[in-house]
């Protein structure tokens, strides 16, 4: 599984490694700009 | 989905979202469309977009696609689809989320921490008053509950009733928009 680190709109770094500890992960890309 | 963002806590599920919008994008959707969850940028795409398989290389943007990963890291759901309006069925990742048998996750927070009054001497924008003024109005009404002075009390009492007028005045305008 690929790990990554991306900064979120509170300019926090947000880690799937991390997310994965608490739970499942969604992830929703998107082509940005709504 | 972020409507719905308690069906995915209670499957133990956290939704991030993830485009090449910088963080000042996202801070101003998030707040536009009062979004629960992280919305993550991902600039070049080369830390979670590309690894993932769903850069869109002519754009320079992300496919539109839902990952789901279980706790172990396990891909357990992938849609990508071939715009934005190609969406998979809801249902069919909580399904898959389902299957996983997670314990639930707490709540998000209320969508009105999102909305909080401006440090700014500017009045409130219509979208923000009324579920501050709500906040104000429960908050009055408890204290009034609890307060022994009866001064004290009386004071709260109008408080709760001026938030309660901004409540429906702000709802009363509203409907005067969505007419004109």
């Amino acid at each position: 599984m690929q790990d990554f680190a991306l900064v979120d709109q509170a300019g926090e770094t947000w880690r799937l490694r991390d997310a994965l500890h608490r739970g499942a992960v969604v992830l929703v890309f998107y082509r940005g700009d709504w | 989905m972020a409507r719905e963002y308690g069906q995915y806590t209670r499957r133990g599920a956290q939704i991030a979202a993830v485009s090449v919008d910088p963080p000042e994008v996202n801070a101003a959707m998030v707040e536009k469309l009062v979004l629960p969850f992280s919305v993550l940028a991902d600039p070049g795409g080369e830390r979670a977009i590309k690894p993932f398989g769903v850069w869109h290389a002519e754009r320079a943007i992300a496919r539109p696609a839902i990952v789901v990963l279980a706790p172990d890291g396990r891909e357990v759901f992938r849609y990508v689809g071939a715009d934005f309006m190609d969406r998979p069925d809801d249902g069919d990742v909580l399904a898959a989320l389902e299957a996983l048998a997670l314990p639930a996750l707490p709540e998000p927070p209320a969508p009105i921490a999102h909305l909080g009054p401006r440090p700014s001497p500017r009045a409130f924008a219509l979208e923000t008053l009324a579920p501050y003024m709500r906040g104000v109005q429960l908050a009055m009404s408890a204290l009034a509950e609890r307060l022994r002075d009866a001064w004290d009390r009386e004071q709260a009492r109008r408080t709760a009733a001026v938030a309660e007028r901004y409540v429906k005045a702000q709802a009363a305008t509203r409907t005067l928009r969505e007419r004109a």
